[in-house]
């Protein structure tokens, strides 16, 4: 009596303890009626919101499905193991190898142009032990490609990046800029263009270049456009600043109104209210 | 029965357990039963405001709802600071968060893309509270002071998470019936000239018998007004280094001291320790260890005259005093003085001050919409004047008057770009050995040289140091972007113009970004190039 | 000791221990998951939120050339040394109190013990910040009444610190050369009402046969106390021994309290734990803080192991 006693004991125990582990257990994913598309959209939102671990296994969900041969699922699932938490070495080598495989079953699609442009930033910026010469070829091989599709252009930018601050040919940083000045007009795309401006504008001011340089490319941004507020109000005092060094009095006058005039809520707004004031009654600002 | 005295005595203990017990388990049942009545909507609201008044104020503008809208109730849920994101994360993952949540500790961008409802479309249509109000066909987004520019959420999810019911602005408060009787007048200082008036007229009061300290110190309260001061002191080193010409806070001077063309031992940055080492000298000694309370004990107890803290201890102070308790801008050195006039330009400029006390709705909140609907009213002019009033705290709406008890409180336009702070780099190392300088400074037998002496030696490591963290967090960002601007793309292709948008945005967010990157990279790697020669 | 069973017979009582089951996963969840988590994050860059990223021994690299981090040791070192001086204080009020005639005053004395305990730890820090407060402070105000200071301060004259000097209150917790001084004296007298019950419950064990063969040979009382009541109890003294430098090795909430993340001036007052907390929560590097942590636990280990194998206890 006593030992059947303990059995049930122990047997209650036992099933207790395999009820909680098996609950503990993930769910099966249940296989919904929502088409791999959605899915797909679903998995996107994800990741734009910053859900990378949903998203990524939405992806593998959607790819696992039988018959299923997506190969947008394929760039979302490898563009999440880019991101996906703990971010490791083997998951950014499996981001790669799906990559690849995109590009190697048809090289010219969106998906194709989409998986080159992340197989060269995975050795710029997502590797623990960089490797930008090889960013740099695969960039190459994209904006050869396809050079007027608009990841090209903005692998044009990230390539510029690269060679100017990074790569040691040529072995300075003057001469790389002006390398890079004269690949200027290969920027079509306006977001490329200020991107790649801003770049040129920066390295302007560090290499020392006279201020009527810096102002170009300042003015190559402003009309590439599409600068968020913040930004637009940064280049707007720069130029005006560049300009005022390069004694250009008419721009400096032009931006700080176009300034003042669009910025109400601006910390440097009251004292470039001054300044203006002191050039239009041709006296010294402070 | 004979009473057995002995057990009675040991049964005391778990009688009053029992009892505790009881009374708990009653506690719970009477709310649950409140819960369960399905005829009530309850909105819940946590936050960590435990200053004084401001409870009392979020429950007049719950109050004034609830007259409106009867069949509702308010919960207010405090919770302290230091443990808030705790709790915080705790409710998110477990499902069962309040209503609405104040954001900031415990909330990164990604766990508020994932516990928190955006509110981007509910941003653009006008606040129904506001009608027949001159606001009334306003976007609830323009109806901000500083139009929602400093939304939580907004720079790296381009979506609006937060809602903003104050502002804050930090000033220095003073006794002002003491005031009056040490130095004879009324007129509080405006400039720094007129402060060391002030000093001075302590210093004649002590040595008549007084025991008087000028400014109340402490590690939290310090930095308030120092800070001020040094900011102000580097505010034409600032133009002056700032090669990109943005006239903008820039943080740490780090292209500067990384190309070498600056370093510590310049005029602006002695003056500018120089300045602190005065303000110092004003407050008690050892202040560096006291902490904030000691402080506030030492205004309210008038062992001091004046005390530097934010907008949000207006009540509080108040409260605590028996006197009058006044505030006024920090006393900046003019341009006219003759010691510190030379590097600065004049007082900051206050204009983008943003929206404090920003509440998020949860996604799952047991009540979306009544939530929304109390926080709309909340940032409307009635409910947003009620909390203002109440609380002594700024208002974040236009047009509703700031009261005049802190009418010295509200943001101030006119003033110039701000300066750079030595210990902010952004990072830790050099805020970690500015802390352990900085007694070197401000004891009695101290001064600029006995501080640079311990701090110059370790600055250039620091500042390695801190920048190779900018680095790295700047590359972990710049890596997540890639995913999210992917999927923005994505997503664009797939039909959703919103989505491009913020493609266009993340874009050019992460141009820029990038650029900050590689350029400081260079920078580093060449001053460490350099460094390795000169050894 | 007791002699282990055979395998054969826990075999045959294997539901008997399904009832530790419970017990081992509170353990497992509460006490070893934490240290496990901790041992994995080293191995990660991570902020402490939901992104890390795996970067192998580079955590472990860094160390090596933390200067802060190992200056930090030298400084717990000297705390480690002056908390052993520290403990005697205890171990003789345990034995004043085991020697006292009357049972009923060794009661109340056990009772007055105890009853600073229900003061939670963190009020006790508070209260020991009060007392170094330049101005106000208890112990600065000790030091005018008593005339210390002004023996100090020809001391100092003598020596020429530069620490005490006439008409300036001493900056215990701003003056650099005052830190470990006032992380040593803090807790002063130093009397730990566990650590008293804990030998007192040893010196307990001590027959008064003892006592009266040790009188009778002449014995007095410090020959008692070297000879009889010390060495038998060497093992609650072992203990404390290994709890003291856990405790003074792992802590840091006195030293933040005290003086800050930073260490106070100059970061005299930096401890390993208060680096590892620094590091964490103020630099938002956790996985090089778990890094930092790993060491501190072989470096406890360590020592447990030394002061296990040099510190005998005669049975």
């Amino acid at each position: 009596m006593i030992r059947g006693t303990r059995n049930f004991l122990a047997l209650t125990v036992l099933l207790w303890v395999g009820t909680v582990t098996m609950q503990a257990e993930p769910a099966v994913s249940e296989k919904s009626a929502t088409t791999v598309i959605s899915a797909a959209q679903q998995a996107w939102d994800d990741a734009a919101k910053l859900l990378i671990n949903d998203a990524n296994r939405k992806f593998q969900e959607a790819g696992a499905m039988p018959g299923v041969e997506s190969r947008e699922i394929e760039l979302g699932e490898a563009t999440t193991l880019l991101s996906v938490q703990p971010k490791t070495g083997s998951n950014i080598a499996r981001a790669e190898t799906l990559l690849k495989k995109i590009i190697a079953e048809n090289g010219s699609d969106e998906t194709a142009i989409t998986a080159k442009y992340l197989l060269a930033r995975i050795p710029q910026i997502h590797l623990v032990v960089r490797d930008e010469k090889l960013a740099d070829e695969r960039f190459t091989t994209l904006i050869e490609e396809h050079p007027a599709h608009p990841l090209a252009q903005t692998a044009l930018v990230k390539r510029g990046l690269i060679r100017m601050y990074s790569l040691t040919d040529p072995a300075t940083l003057a001469e790389r800029y002006a390398v890079a000045a004269k690949e200027s007009g290969n920027l079509t795309g306006p977001d490329a263009r200020r991107d790649y401006f801003l770049l040129l504008s920066d390295v302007s001011i560090k290499t020392s270049k006279p201020p009527e340089v810096t102002l170009g490319h300042l003015f190559e941004v402003e009309k590439a456009g599409n600068l968020r507020d913040r930004a637009l109000a940064d280049l707007y005092v720069q130029i005006a600043e560049f300009a005022r060094v390069a004694g250009q009095h008419d721009v400096v006058v032009l931006y700080y109104t176009k300034f003042t005039g669009r910025f109400k809520r601006d910390s440097r707004r009251y004292y470039i209210e001054e300044k203006l004031a002191a050039l239009r009654s041709g006296g010294v600002a402070p | 029965m004979k009473w057995d005295r002995e057990k009675f005595l040991n049964s005391i203990g778990f009688l009053l357990l029992a009892a505790c017990f009881a009374y708990s388990l009653v506690k719970i049942a009477q709310r649950r039963s409140a819960e369960q009545d399905k005829s009530v909507t309850t909105i819940r609201f946590a936050h960590w405001q435990l200053e004084a008044g401001t409870k009392a104020a979020l429950d007049a503008v719950a109050a004034e709802y609830i007259k409106k809208h009867p069949k509702v109730k308010i919960d207010q849920i405090l919770i302290p600071e230091r443990v808030f994101a705790t709790w915080l994360t705790t409710r998110l993952v477990g499902g069962n968060p309040p209503d609405l949540v104040a954001l900031g500790f415990g909330i990164t961008d990604d766990r508020m893309a994932r516990y928190f409802t955006p509110l981007s479309e509910e941003v653009v249509k006008p606040n129904p509270h506001n009608a027949g109000t001159a606001l009334e066909d306003v976007p609830w987004r323009d109806t901000f002071i500083d139009g929602l520019a400093s939304a939580p959420g907004l720079f790296n999810l381009f979506e609006y998470y937060g809602i903003p019911c104050s502002m804050v602005t930090t000033r220095l408060y003073y006794n002002a019936p003491l005031f009056e009787k040490v130095t004879g007048s009324k007129v509080p200082p405006a400039t720094y000239e007129e402060l060391t008036e002030v000093f001075e007229a302590v210093r004649v009061y002590n040595e008549k018998g007084g025991n008087l300290v000028a400014i109340a110190g402490s590690k939290y309260n310090s930095p308030v007004l120092m800070n001020a001061l040094f900011a102000a002191q580097t505010q034409k080193l600032n133009l002056e280094l700032d090669r990109r010409r943005v006239m903008r806070f820039a943080g740490a001077p780090y292209p500067a001291f990384f190309d070498g063309s600056f370093d510590l031992f310049s005029p602006a940055i002695r003056s500018a320790l120089e300045l602190s080492r005065e303000i110092g000298k004003n407050m008690p000694q050892g202040f560096l260890s006291l902490a904030r309370e000691d402080a506030t004990f030492s205004f309210v107890q008038q062992r001091s005259l004046m005390i530097a803290t934010g907008s949000w201890d207006v009540q509080s102070l108040r409260q605590e005093s028996s006197f009058e308790v006044a505030a006024i801008r920090f006393p900046l050195p003019s341009r006219q003085n003759p010691q510190y006039g030379a590097y600065t330009l004049g007082p900051g400029s206050e204009a983008e001050t943003g929206g404090a006390v920003n509440f998020g709705l949860t996604r799952d909140a047991p009540n979306p919409e009544a939530a929304l609907d109390f926080l709309k009213y909340l940032t409307s002019i009635e409910g947003n004047r009620i909390f203002s009033e109440k609380s002594n705290w700024l208002p974040s709406i236009v047009s509703v008057p700031v009261p005049e008890a802190i009418a010295p409180f509200a943001p101030v336009s006119e003033g110039y770009p701000s300066g750079f702070i030595l210990e902010w780099t952004g990072g830790p190392e050099v805020k970690r050995i500015y802390e352990n300088a900085f007694h070197r400074l401000v004891r009695p037998d101290g001064g600029v040289d006995q501080f640079l002496e311990y701090f110059e030696p370790r600055y250039a490591q620091a500042m390695v140091l801190d920048m190779e963290l900018t680095i790295k967090n700047g590359l972990r960002t710049l890596s997540m972007q890639d995913t999210t601007w992917i999927a923005l793309r994505a997503l664009e292709q797939g039909g959703d113009p919103r989505s491009g948008a913020k493609a266009a945005s993340l874009q050019e967010v992460q141009a820029i970004g990038e650029n900050s990157y590689y350029s400081r990279r260079y920078d580093l790697d060449e001053f460490e190039k350099k460094r390795k020669t000169a050894k | 000791m007791s002699r282990p069973i055979s395998i054969r017979k826990a075999l045959l009582e294997w539901r008997l221990y399904l009832f530790i089951i419970p017990s081992i996963l509170f353990v497992g969840t509460f006490s070893y998951f934490p240290a496990i988590s901790a041992v994995y994050h080293s191995f990660f860059d991570w902020q402490g939120g939901d992104s890390k990223q795996f970067i192998g021994l580079a955590n472990f690299k860094k160390i090596g050339g933390d200067t802060v981090l190992w200056a930090s040791f030298g400084t717990i070192g000297i705390l480690v040394v002056a908390n052993v001086f520290k403990l005697i204080p205890s171990i003789l009020m345990a034995v004043l109190i085991h020697r006292l005639k009357s049972d009923k005053w060794q009661y109340w004395y056990r009772v007055l013990l105890v009853v600073p305990m229900i003061v939670p730890g963190l009020v006790t820090l508070f209260i020991w910040k009060f007392f170094f407060d330049p101005n106000i402070g208890v112990l600065n105000q000790v030091l005018d009444a008593t005339g210390l200071k002004s023996l100090l301060v020809m001391v100092d004259s003598f020596f020429k610190w530069g620490i005490f000097q006439d008409g300036m209150p001493v900056a215990w917790l701003s003056d650099p050369n005052l830190i470990l001084p006032s992380l040593i004296i803090w807790g002063f007298p130093w009397i730990g009402a566990v650590g008293v019950l804990i030998y007192l419950s040893g010196l307990q064990a001590i027959g008064t046969e003892i006592y009266e063969a040790a009188e009778l040979d002449g014995a007095g009382s410090w020959q008692q106390f070297l000879h009889i009541e010390f060495p038998l109890i060497m093992t609650q003294v072992r203990l404390s021994l290994v709890l003291m430098i856990i405790g003074t090795l792992q802590g840091f909430g006195l030293q933040m309290l005290l003086l800050g993340t930073s260490g106070g001036p100059e970061g005299r007052g930096m401890v390993p734990g208060l680096w590892m907390f620094n590091k964490a929560f103020v630099a938002g590097e956790f996985g090089y803080a778990c890094a930092v942590g790993i060491l501190l636990f072989v470096f406890i280990l360590g020592l447990t192991y030394l002061n296990n194998k040099y510190v005998r206890v005669d049975k």
